[in-house]
Formats: structure tokens, sequence, C-alpha cells
């Protein structure tokens, strides 16, 4: 299906939304806002057909599943961008993909980056547990990149109306109600998925050695992302506690800033992974691969032959 | 076709004048049908605002439109006025000057905030007073008809209309919108029930607003305008409750010092999470000026507010070049147009008559040829030669009369062609 679709398609079509967005600045241009919800439209279409053929016509297992982090991380922005689309639809004189579509191009990064790593479960079969981790963290990774945009968005905003700038043409916000709304949305439902990925990762470490490895890194890192992003939900939801609109718009950045963190080390363990070499931390092998693929200068995204499905 | 226009607006006139000048719209329908016995001949639309006083005439002949001077005169008289106290501030148009100036009131270029959209429909209220009051037609027609669609097309390809100049339409529109997705579940609070207040109130209700409560020290006041919001009242003791639960609080009252301290405002707020946005309308000032500082706090004064408007202002202005070019071609647009209407009665007249005179001629010399006995084909070349010799003969006149239709001796050459030809237009 579409088998010359590759990361390159929809990357091209975000950059030149982006560019669209960020061109607001710089001059006037009737049609602008159709452009770029056409734009966004285009690349979500490409970069759904990519997932399809990943996951339906690139694998040997029954049903599609998360088989290593460059499919999870494609999946995210994937994810990201549908939110990216319908927003920008309903508020297309809001420049809500300027803050949005660089963490769709981040995502796409990773996933560039991981691209070589070792698939998480080399059988192909479709199992439960693994299913739930995978997918409820990738969906606490996207509401937390969404919190990311929308933290930022509200500070901006708020520090504007603050010093009574009233919103100009070039850079046009949601209303605060609305950013806070948002921020509230994403810090609960990655406080959800954070705790679904930290019960489905403690299943999955019990099932694998017979008893539960309370101290590996991926359940010691996303039990400390849940605290927080716990803490902060509670602080969010008691009424004698409840945080202003710019603290819970920090600490929204601040889970981001954590769990990039958290993910880094992740991504360069071998965590989620079988059959690779490591040592008693997992990071060493992780270390190397990144580092060997960034050296190898395999970044160039237009010009890798090996995209094509 | 002929137009005039007389009158006076803010531009020259003071508003002591303009009052007195003014109609009522009762007044206009009776200056009206005084118009029309005293100018059978012509056309009349009388525009009365607040801004402005103006009388367009129309006439399909120079002779038969008023003068500007009797048009003056009558427009003061009305009012038991003399015309040579306010002639120096008297405003004639005439031609194309009178239809441009129409143009641009319609299109709001001439009003006294440029782009505001009232005075179109002030306009279409007064031509719609004329027809019924059987001062207007077809002329005035022609012109108010296009001086809306003049409006339309500068309302629609310029920004002229699209920003906000009153501090209540932009204090909901521009500032609220910008901290509110919507507003009926908000907890509105209006302090004092000044006009400023009423008018914000009025448009945070369009809005969708539903919760409103008032706090005022004059009761009535306070019921009268909860009656028209379906608002809440509060007492003055209430405020500290209502302070503490509002959203957005409006405050406009006449006290010379600020009725709401930092100690008060921060005591008031201290269980309350939310964002809340106070829009000051009072002046003096009623809330402190260092409660903005307290975190989630948004305080906008009306200084605040009038920057936007000025700012709006300005962006409207740089608008009016592009205005005033479509009001332009519009203008010589129309103008053509009437002058082919015009010339087309003289043109479609002038060949009638020659059509007479060729069929009489025709018929005498078919006559005098049927005592001949000639063949019918030959009556049909006659009649052909007929023909051709009369659109020969006006082809010439006719041609140089249509290339001229653009130049200032237009009318001249139609009155000529008239008197010529002896043209007589019904």
């Amino acid at each position: 299906m579409l088998t010359g679709v590759s990361v390159s398609c929809f990357l091209l079509s975000y950059v030149i939304a982006l560019v669209l967005e960020a061109s607001r600045f710089l001059f006037k241009m009737p049609g602008r806002s159709f452009a770029l919800v056409a734009m966004l439209a285009v690349g979500l279409f490409a970069h759904s057909i990519f997932l399809v053929n990943q996951f339906f016509f690139g694998t040997t297992a029954p049903l599609p599943q998360l088989s290593n982090w460059f499919q999870w991380a494609v999946l995210g922005a994937w994810g990201l961008s549908i939110a990216c689309l319908i927003l920008t639809f309903r508020n297309p004189n809001r420049s809500i993909g300027l803050f949005l579509i660089p963490i769709i191009l981040g995502l796409l990064g990773v996933a560039q980056l991981s691209r070589d790593m070792a698939p998480f479960k080399p059988d192909g079969l479709v199992e439960f547990w693994p299913i739930i981790h995978g997918v409820s963290l990738l969906v606490a990774v996207m509401f937390n990149c969404l919190g990311l945009a929308f933290g930022s968005m509200y500070l901006v905003q708020s520090s504007r109306l603050k010093k009574k700038t009233v919103a100009r043409r070039q850079l046009r916000l949601p209303a605060l109600e609305f950013l806070r709304w948002m921020i509230r949305l994403s810090l609960y439902t990655s406080t959800i998925g954070l705790a679904l990925g930290l019960i489905s990762g403690i299943v999955l470490n019990l099932r694998n050695d017979g008893q539960a490895m309370w101290f590996s890194g991926g359940v010691v890192f996303t039990f400390a992302l849940f605290t927080i992003s716990l803490a902060g939900t509670l602080a969010e939801t008691l009424p004698s506690r409840r945080l202003g609109g710019r603290q819970s718009a920090y600490l929204v950045i601040a889970n981001f800033l954590f769990l990039v963190i958290v993910l880094g080390l992740v991504l360069i363990s071998s965590h989620g992974q079988t059959a690779v070499q490591s040592d008693s931390t997992g990071y060493t092998d992780g270390f190397r691969r990144v580092a060997t693929r960034l050296r190898s200068a395999q970044l160039d995204l237009l010009a890798d032959p090996s995209e094509g499905v | 076709m002929y137009w005039s226009m007389v009158g006076w607006s803010h531009h020259h006139t003071p508003l002591e004048i303009r009052e007195k000048l003014a109609f009522s719209k009762e007044q206009v329908g009776d200056a009206l049908r005084k118009l029309l016995v005293e100018f059978p001949e012509s056309e009349s639309v009388l525009l009365s605002t607040c801004n402005r006083v103006e009388l367009y005439s129309a006439a399909s002949e120079q002779h038969k439109l008023p003068q500007p001077e009797q048009l003056g005169s009558f427009l003061t008289r009305f009012h038991n006025a003399d015309l040579s106290d306010v002639r120096e501030q008297l405003t004639t148009l005439q031609g194309e000057d009178a239809i441009k100036h129409l143009f641009m009131v319609a299109a709001s270029l001439d009003s006294m905030i440029v782009g505001e959209a009232q005075i179109l429909s002030q306009v279409k209220a007064a031509y719609e007073m004329a027809c019924e009051g059987e001062t207007a037609s077809a002329l005035m027609h022609l012109a108010f008809q296009r001086a809306t669609t003049v409006a339309r097309r500068v309302a629609n390809e310029t920004e002229i209309h699209r920003r906000r100049i009153s501090v209540p339409s932009i204090a909901v529109s521009e500032i609220a919108s910008e901290f509110f997705e919507r507003f009926d579940d908000k907890n509105i609070l209006l302090i004092g029930a000044g006009e400023m207040g009423e008018e914000t109130l009025r448009y945070l209700v369009e809005a969708g607003a539903k919760n409103i409560r008032i706090i005022n020290r004059n009761i009535a006041r306070s019921e009268s305008l909860a009656t028209k919001f379906s608002a809440q009242i509060s007492t003055w003791d209430g405020l500290t409750e209502c302070l503490a639960a509002a959203d957005l609080i409006i405050s406009t009252t006449s006290s010379p010092e600020p009725i709401i301290s930092l100690d008060l405002f921060k005591n008031s707020r201290s269980r309350s999470a939310g964002s809340v946005l106070i829009l000051d309308l009072a002046v003096p000032r009623d809330f402190d000026a260092s409660i903005v500082q307290l975190p989630d706090v948004y305080l906008y004064t009306v200084d605040d507010l009038q920057q936007v408007c000025d700012r709006n202002i300005r962006a409207r202005q740089t608008q009016w070049p592009k205005a005033e070019r479509i009001v332009n071609q519009e203008v010589s647009k129309f103008l053509q147009e009437s002058v082919h209407r015009s010339s087309g009665v003289t043109i479609k007249r002038l060949r009638e008559q020659a059509d007479e005179i060729k069929q009489e001629e025709l018929r005498r010399l078919t006559n005098r040829l049927k005592q001949h006995a000639v063949a019918e084909q030959v009556n049909k070349e006659i009649e052909i030669a007929f023909d051709r010799l009369v659109n020969k003969l006006l082809h010439p006149p006719l041609k140089t009369l249509r290339d001229s239709a653009d130049s200032t001796h237009h009318a001249t050459m139609l009155e000529s062609l008239r008197r010529l030809f002896q043209i007589k237009e019904d």
C-alpha cells in the first residue's frame, strides 16, 4: 500500500507547516490557515500510510504491535499530529502549531536515532502486558508532550496578558481558560498512562524473572515520573491546594523535562529489548549504539534509501 | 442625470448647530412631504444622524434640480432658523462630488469614527423613508442601491470594520476573550452601575454570560440593571464574598478613592484558586494598582483599553486609502452607467424620430410606385436603402456621443443633439 511513503514525506509536510506558522511573524498571507491545515492533513495522511505499512505489512505478527523504539516514537508523533491538526482546524488563527510541530519533529528525530536499535520482542507474538505497557507509556509521553506545548503557550499568553500586550496578528494563542484545561487534561492523562505503564512494567518484570525487579532502571524511573505527575495531579484536583495557572504550566514543563531525562536513560539502556549485550546497568551498550549512530552521520533523513517500506 | 447634496456634518459644524438642525424621524417625514410640494420635479432623501444633516437631490435635467441655496434655505426654515447664520458651515456638493460623498458616508469613511457600522443602516433608513414619502424614485434608487454595494465592498475588501473601537466592546471581544473560552459558566461581578458597566454587560450577555451579580450603593439602579440583564443583586456588605467567587470583575463606580485595596482583595481571594480578570473601567480607578502584582490576577484599566482603542482606530485609518480607491472606482463606474442611461433615452428617441420620418417617406413613395406596377422585390430594395441611409446619417453623431461618454462635454453634446434634432423626451 503506497510503499514509497517514507518518514521524509510526512517530515517535509510538518516542516512546511511549521514554516507557514513561523511566517505569521514576517508577512500577511491570504489563505495561510487553509494551507497550514492542508499541509498538516497531507502530513498526517502520509504518516498514517507509513504506520499502516509498518504495522500491517511490515510484520509477520497476526496483529499489529509495537516492536521497536522507532515504531513507538513514530506512533507517538502520529498521535500528536492528529491533536495538532484538530486543534489547528478548530482554531485556524491561533499559533498552536508553532508549539506542537517542533515536538512532533523532535519525536521523529528520536525515532530516527533509535532506528537501528534491537526490537522489543523478536518472537513476534501478541501479548497483553507488553502491549499495555508500551501503549500506556506512549499515551503518557504524548500527553506529557502536549503538556509541554500547552504549558509553554500558557506562560507566553499569561505573561502577555499580565503586561497588557493584547494579541497581535503574528502570534495569537488560545484563551487562558482553554490552555489551563488542556494542561489539566495532559497532566491527568499522563498520570493515568504512567500508572498503567508502571503496573504493567512491574507485571512484566515479575513474569520474566519470577520475582519483582523493583530497582531496575525502567521501574525506578517510571515510578519517579509517576510520583511527580501524581503529586501535580493531586495538587490540581484538591480544591484546598489547587495550583495557580502559571504553577500548573511550570509543573507540566518540569514533568516533560524529567520525562526527557528518563526517556534518554531508557533509550540508551537495553530496556525492553532482548538478545543484546549489556553490562549490569544495561547502559553501556545503548550508549555505544547511539554514539555510533551519531558518528556515522546517518541522520540525513531525506537521503536514507532504507526508509521506503 | 444630476445630483446634489447640501448639509452640515461634524467636519465643519459644531454640535450646538447640528443639534438645532437635526431632524427626528417624524420631522423627516414632514420635511419630505414639504419637499415634494416645493420641488415636485426632483427626488430627495434626507439623512439626519447625530453627526450630520444632509439633503440629497436628484433630477433628470439640470433645470429641474433645486439650487443649493434653495435647499439650504428649506432645511433652516424647517427649524425656524436663518440660513445666513449657518451658511459658513454649509457643505454643498454637485454631480460627481455629491455621489462620491454619498458613497463615502455609506461606507463609513466620512464618519467621526471611521468604520462604524451604524451609518449604513441609517443611510438605508433615510432612503426607505424617502421611498415611503414618494420623494425618491428611479434616480435615488440607483444612487442609494450603489451606495449600499460600495459599503459592502469596502467592508469585505478592507479591514476597516474589523477592529472594535469602543472601550466596552474591546473589553469583551479583545480582552475577556483572551481569558475565557465561554462566558455562560463564569461568575461575573459588576461593581457600580455606570453606563460603561452597563454597556460592557450588554456585550457580555451577547457573548453568552448568564451568572451576573451586581453590587451598587444605589439599589434602585441595581434592580433596574438586574431586571435588564437577568442578574442577581448583592448588598455592599457582601462585596468580599462576591470578589471571592468572581471570574470576571467589572468596576465602574464613581468613588473618588480606590474601593478595593490590596489587602481587601488578597483576603477575599485567599481561598480562590482560579485566575481572575478585573476590568476597572472607573475614573478614578476602583482597584488599587498594586493588585496587578498578585499571581493569576489580571487588572485592566480604562487607559489600557483606551490604548487598544487608539491602536485599532489607527489600524482602521491605514485601511482608508484602500477604501477610498474602491469608492473612486465605484463612482466612475456609476457615472459612466448614468451617462449611458441618460443618453440612451435620447438616442432611442432620435432613432424613433428618424424611423417615423423614414416610414412616412417610404409610405408616400410606395403609394406612387404602385401606380407604375413596380415589383415587390424593388419595394424591398427601396426599404433597405432607406434603412441604410438613416443608419449612415445617424451613425457619426451617435458614435461621437458614445465616445464622449467619459468627457465633461457629454452633457453639452447631449443637449445640443436634443436641440439640433428637436428631440422631445417624455
